[in-house]
């Protein structure tokens, strides 16, 4: 098992209903695969450093995510083809910063 | 990856005040996280740019994961790529913002007022004696 987090920014067009689905989305692909979503912090929206496509802001959630080796292919790809995606970043965290916040250990029981 | 952390005893190579210290040094910090924008920005300058390790005072490995950081922020618009600073006009004062940088020159045709304020220094002195011994 590895911890990976994954942040994602959904365009400020899209509603309350439309960023749920898209995250449920996510969780799915990886529950699919036998990891899981071990937190889900959902920031809102957030004014961007510069603006993207024109846009000001738009709404982060990062997720911390346990799952074996390369799973994650899948949700790169959907992350990559949803238009309502206006940007995704995929971090492996290092096994002492995962196991700090406790990533790894929660793995193991779920 | 662990940064090995070090206290360099020989700090007399560096002119003049006394070594640097990194503020993860001095916070105790052991991962960079990308997306703490506060503690990144410290390693910034105010025009966005990445500081040098000469001004931040970070060792290679720490340098090295401040810039991945800072890096990654930039892609999630977290950080900005630049950041534009406003001038003003006039001599610029030249702060303790050591990193070389070149801030902003005034428009091209006050080049020469460079000069003014020193002249004008000395001609306030020079009231200002001649007032005290009026």
């Amino acid at each position: 098992m590895r911890a990976y987090e994954l942040m994602v920014i959904v365009d400020s067009d899209v509603d309350d209903a439309g960023v749920k689905a898209v995250n449920e989305r996510i969780e799915q692909l990886i529950v699919a695969d036998g990891g899981s979503v071990v937190k889900t912090d959902f920031w809102g929206r957030r004014r961007y450093a510069y603006p993207i496509n024109h846009k000001l802001e738009g709404i982060y959630t990062v997720l911390e995510i346990s799952t074996t080796a390369s799973n994650l292919d899948e949700v790169d790809r959907f992350l990559r083809l949803a238009d309502d995606v206006v940007r995704h970043k995929l971090i492996r965290l290092p096994d002492a910063e995962a196991e700090r916040r406790g990533l790894l250990g929660a793995a193991a029981e779920g | 990856m662990k940064a090995k952390r070090t206290t360099k005893p020989r700090d007399a190579s560096r002119r003049g005040g006394k070594k640097k210290v990194s503020v993860l040094n001095s916070e105790k910090i052991d991962y960079v996280d990308w997306k703490d924008v506060n503690l990144l920005r410290r390693f910034m300058s105010d025009r966005a740019k990445i500081r040098a390790r000469r001004v931040s005072g970070n060792d290679s490995q720490q340098q090295r994961e401040i810039a991945r950081a800072i890096k990654n922020a930039r892609e999630m618009a977290l950080l900005p790529y630049t950041s534009r600073v406003t001038t003003q006009r006039g001599r610029p004062s030249r702060d303790r913002d050591d990193d070389g940088e070149r801030r902003p020159r005034a428009p091209r045709e006050s080049a020469t007022e460079e000069f003014e304020p020193l002249t004008d220094v000395e001609g306030t002195e020079s009231e200002d004696v001649v007032e005290v011994e009026a």
